[in-house]
């Protein structure tokens, strides 16, 4: 067994290259970790993606009805409450009524996919750029943020929030200084965009439910398994230890 | 010698197959009475474990394929249906792309087994022949796969590997339009990819499994005291160093799988994306050839290669020497049972000199695998020539320090 700790090493080296590699973002100061499993912020972030987002971004990847299933909302609390542009089904995928041609004529770019934003830039991404919209006068739509500069997107979330000026200084050179509040508290406002952000990182990976939950099942058979696998090697490799 | 049907004399429906296949005959030959090595410890677990990676790739393979549609305009949303909308194909999926980096880990281990405990040499230089061509094999394998989901790293990573074939000199930019199908990837580039993935490449690496294994059960195992348990037979003439493979060594390795198994489907449901080793955030999105992705390097199986190629500067205006360091890097891995002139083959009983070596090419090849990662500044670029030239000269040197070496008596049967 001297050899073990040569493996461990190796191993231990190999994990320690992602730790090294992936070096925190300057750029994201707010700390924010998803939890695309708390069912009750995902259908809250559902109701006011669809509410404040959907009129741009599409969800082409996410059917209505997966998320109903996953979020227990039934096809008719769908079809009344989420499912907006008319002729979709709860079959469909999340679309909004924006084409391509009509979001670059209007913006300048068309809004992206958001169906794996959570996974392309990160929840982490999602919560710090939602809360860094600034006022930015030579900007087209009057916004700018730091995170996407000369960002097209207009503050959609502006009047929740309070608008805000960018400050210089501050722990990573950029601080926002709150000019008008908001119909919202920052609590809320912290509260509405996690949701927001939940609901995101779920619709990237809709599977998450199901693999946490049928890991500790599938974790606890191959212990018991490797349990008698290993019994059953001990029991054979007696008679050749002894001789 | 003439042939002997059924040489057992089985019987009734078996006796029926013996007289026409020899079924009794290779069970017996290749499992049953195949003698290996009772001394085996636990570096000895990655060639079963390697064996099963290839079942897990080809069998998850089978399933993704029937879902999956090559093509530019089809294939990244195909891969979202296989996620989202196939029943069970997120862990079909998931066990492929983990699958592929476990199949890496486990061959490096398996290599730097044969390494240390001498079993490239003579009589096994065939197998550790055969085992560098699957190798080889597998890079290809993983590459192709690797561009199939057609993210934008798919793309980029793509354009850069297929961009070495144009480092050729005269005939190089013909040669990757020819390879490519079009200019830049493109639909024709996946097409072609996706059939030398899913059909050419696996049809030569289980060829190539096949030999290393014949190869193998025609001089038997090494051991971790590089002894030759052949040499001390009882009457019969059964080793007597030696078990059965089977049951001894199946239901350890059987142990092994499980173990193996628990660390696979643990990471596959906690980390199914690797930290960004196995699925890279970059890659979820689609390709696009007019956004070109912070930082383009390869999977993290490959950054040895990718530090020792980007390590090399061009010179009489071409980029060829460092695809030619980067090819040699394994290419010179086949010489390795000629340039090792040691008298003895585990580093159980070599010299400091030998024990040296292989620390500082362990330490090598992990400073290069960081750096291959990294961004590119003057500093690693130095970091990554000097871990490069290293690389090579524990090979290069390697007739030199292993003669000079002093090596301990090797025992006559083996310790444990």
């Amino acid at each position: 067994m001297r050899t073990f700790p040569i493996i461990a090493f190796a191993c231990a080296a190999l994990l320690a290259v992602p730790q090294l590699s992936m070096a925190e973002s300057a750029e994201l100061p707010l700390r924010f970790s998803a939890s695309p499993g708390n069912m009750q912020s995902v259908r809250q972030g559902a109701r006011d993606f669809m509410n404040y987002c959907a009129g741009c971004h599409t969800l082409k990847y996410l059917r209505y009805n997966r998320l109903g299933r996953d979020a227990g909302l039934s096809d008719d609390v769908l079809t009344e409450n989420l499912i907006f542009p008319v002729g979709l089904k709860p079959t469909s995928h999340v679309l909004n009524g924006m084409t391509e041609q009509e979001g670059t004529t209007f913006f300048g770019k068309a809004p992206p996919d958001l169906s794996l934003e959570a996974e392309f830039r990160g929840a982490k991404w999602i919560y710090n750029y939602l809360h860094s919209f600034y006022l930015d006068p030579s900007r087209p739509v009057g916004v700018n943020n730091p995170l996407i500069p000369n960002v097209a997107m207009p503050n959609v979330l502006g009047h929740l929030q309070g608008w805000q000026q960018r400050v210089e200084g501050g722990h990573e050179g950029v601080e926002f200084k709150r000019v008008s509040d908001g119909t919202m508290t920052p609590a809320q406002f912290d509260s509405f965009v996690a949701n927001i952000t939940n609901f995101l990182a779920y619709a990237a990976t809709p599977e998450h439910h199901t693999r946490v939950t049928i890991a500790p099942f599938v974790l606890f058979y191959l212990l018991i398994l490797a349990g008698l696998c290993y019994l059953v090697k001990h029991e054979f490799w007696k008679d050749v230890h002894k001789s | 010698m003439g042939i002997v049907a059924n040489p057992y004399k089985t019987t009734g429906l078996l006796g029926w197959i013996d007289n026409r296949f020899p079924l009794t005959k290779l069970w017996r030959t290749q499992v049953a009475e195949y003698y290996a090595p009772k001394n085996f410890n636990l570096w000895y677990y990655f060639g079963s474990l390697a064996l099963l990676v290839l079942v897990n790739q080809i069998i998850t393979g089978i399933f993704l394929t029937m879902h999956y549609q090559p093509g530019a305009e089809t294939a990244f949303d195909s891969v979202q249906s296989i996620m989202r909308d196939v029943s069970w194909g997120w862990l079909i999926r998931y066990m492929h792309a983990m699958g592929a980096s476990a199949f890496f880990i486990v061959i490096y281990l398996h290599m730097f087994r044969g390494i240390i405990y001498g079993s490239h040499q003579k009589p096994r230089e065939l197998i550790w022949v055969f085992g560098c061509f699957i190798f080889l094999c597998l890079m290809a394998e993983a590459f192709c796969g690797y561009v199939l989901p057609w993210g934008n790293m798919s793309y980029w990573g793509a354009k850069v590997i297929l961009s070495l074939f144009g480092a050729i000199p005269f005939v190089g930019e013909s040669l990757q339009v020819w390879i490519q199908g079009d200019y830049t990837p493109a639909g024709a580039t996946l097409n072609r990819l996706f059939s030398f993935h899913v059909i050419a490449l696996p049809l030569v690496l289980l060829l190539l499994v096949v030999m290393h294994l014949m190869a193998l059960h025609e001089v038997g195992s090494n051991n971790p005291d590089g002894v030759e348990i052949h040499d001390h037979n009882d009457e019969n003439g059964v080793p007597l160093d030696g078990v059965p493979f089977h049951p001894y060594y199946t239901v350890k390795d059987l142990f092994g799988v499980c173990v193996f198994l628990l660390i696979f489907f643990g990471l596959i449901f906690f980390a199914p994306t690797g930290g960004g080793l196995v699925l890279e955030a970059d890659n979820m999105t689609p390709a696009n050839p007019l956004v070109t992705p912070p930082e383009i390097h390869p999977a993290w199986y490959f950054g040895v290669f990718y530090a020792m190629l980007r390590s090399v500067p061009a010179f009489f205006d071409t980029q060829i020497w460092g695809v030619i360091v980067m090819f040699s890097a394994v290419v010179i891995l086949f010489f390795l049972p000629w340039l090792d002139r040691s008298g003895v083959r585990s580093i159980r009983y070599k010299g400091g000199l030998f024990k040296t070596a292989v620390a500082i090419f362990v330490i090598d090849v992990l400073v290069l695998e960081y750096f291959g990662m990294q961004g590119i500044n003057p500093l690693f670029t130095m970091i990554t020539r000097i871990a490069t030239v290293i690389y090579f000269a524990f090979f290069l040197l390697m007739p030199f320090y292993s003669k000079w070496d002093k090596t301990k008596p090797v025992p006559q049967r083996v310790t444990e």
